[in-house]
């Protein structure tokens, strides 16, 4: 196979000035950063697949020429409809008119519980209990390292779906240890915000806010419901 | 040369110290946005957040398939050929295929380029 091509003028398409790395500054405006892009990359391949740095390259420019296709139609959009400023929505639209519609369920996601977390760090600071929260970040990794601190110990790995619940402070419910889950009493009613977990990848797959279930219904949708710390009232 | 503060300057204020959480910065991003359109002035604040997950999709999804064109080749390193070929494979990668044909016409004939390079 072509080889390295060592010092390929990666930019060639753009600017072949020299066939040093291309140069910084240029970098700055046009691309994403290399190392990020590396990062993403080698989480979607086996351990034991390489990348060469032309294919990452490649990517890169690939990655800025994407956000220019999405941006444009959503901007012409935004034109139609006379309106000034590009928002989320906009590029969701854009993204499913493009043939890109299968990242519209996880980006909503992304982006609910990105509200979320901004509306209580907003929200509820002046409370002064949402000293836990505030750290949680929409980002799968940290979302469970935080959720896990400050929950009643969760184990994610072994359920189909985990419920990270918040409950009112004055209900009483049996939790003993620390992966235990809680057992509905069926009788009772319970609000609480549901993130539903992949076991595989730990992305979150959904989230519902403020549900509102009676014991059994909750066990029947939901198998194993963790506890955080309460901060719904 | 530049200086961090430069690079932190263009963020607005409440997206600063945000980078964090999102694996691609989104000031970067929100850059690359106001690049592709004159007519691209305003964003809002979650714009660049639905971006910096969604190139991280982008960037999945093109890797996997140009993963799988390396493995038709019984290799184990992926190269920009492999980007190119799925590139062309795939349908919702279309506005993609300048740009890859481009870089690897120039790559291929690195004497000549000029004459081989397609106008963008």
């Amino acid at each position: 196979m072509a080889a390295e091509a060592p010092a390929s003028p990666g930019g060639g398409s753009h600017e072949s000035g020299d066939q040093s790395p291309r140069s910084n500054v240029r970098e700055q405006d046009r691309y994403l950063p290399i190392a990020n892009i590396s990062r993403i990359m080698k989480k979607a391949l086996p351990a034991n697949g390489k990348i060469a740095k032309d294919a990452k390259e490649t990517v890169q420019e690939c990655v800025s020429e994407f956000i220019s296709f999405i941006t444009s139609e959503a901007s012409d959009k935004c034109q139609r409809e006379k309106r000034k400023t590009i928002n989320g929505d906009d590029l969701l639209w854009a993204m499913a008119t493009l043939g890109f519609e299968d990242y519209i369920d996880p980006l909503k996601i992304y982006l609910a519980r990105y509200r979320e977390m901004e509306g209580d760090t907003k929200g509820s600071t002046k409370g002064g209990d949402s000293s836990a929260k505030k750290d949680v970040q929409p980002s799968p990794n940290t979302q469970l390292a935080h959720q896990g601190s400050f929950s009643q110990g969760v184990n994610y790995g072994n359920s189909q779906h985990a419920i990270v619940a918040s409950f009112p402070t004055t209900t009483t419910f049996a939790t003993t240890t620390a992966s235990a889950i809680l057992q509905p009493q069926p009788h009772l009613y319970y609000a609480f915000t549901a993130i539903v977990i992949s076991p595989k990848s730990g992305e979150i797959q959904s989230l519902e806010k403020n549900k509102s279930f009676n014991g059994d219904a909750m066990q029947a949708v939901y198998p194993k419901i963790y506890l955080s710390q309460s901060n719904s009232n | 040369m530049r200086q961090p503060g430069t690079y932190s300057g263009m963020l607005s204020a409440n997206m600063a110290g945000r980078v964090g959480p999102h694996s691609l910065p989104l000031a970067r991003i929100k850059k690359i946005m106001k690049k592709s359109g004159d007519d691209v002035k305003m964003i809002s604040g979650e714009a660049p957040i639905v971006f910096s997950k969604a190139c991280e999709l982008f960037i999945e999804e093109l890797t996997k398939r140009s993963w799988m064109v390396t493995m038709q080749g019984k290799r184990r390193t992926l190269h920009k050929e492999d980007v190119a070929s799925a590139v062309v494979a795939t349908d919702i990668f279309d506005f993609l295929v300048n740009l890859v044909s481009e870089s690897t016409t120039a790559n291929n004939v690195t004497d000549v380029p000029e004459e081989n390079v397609g106008t963008l």
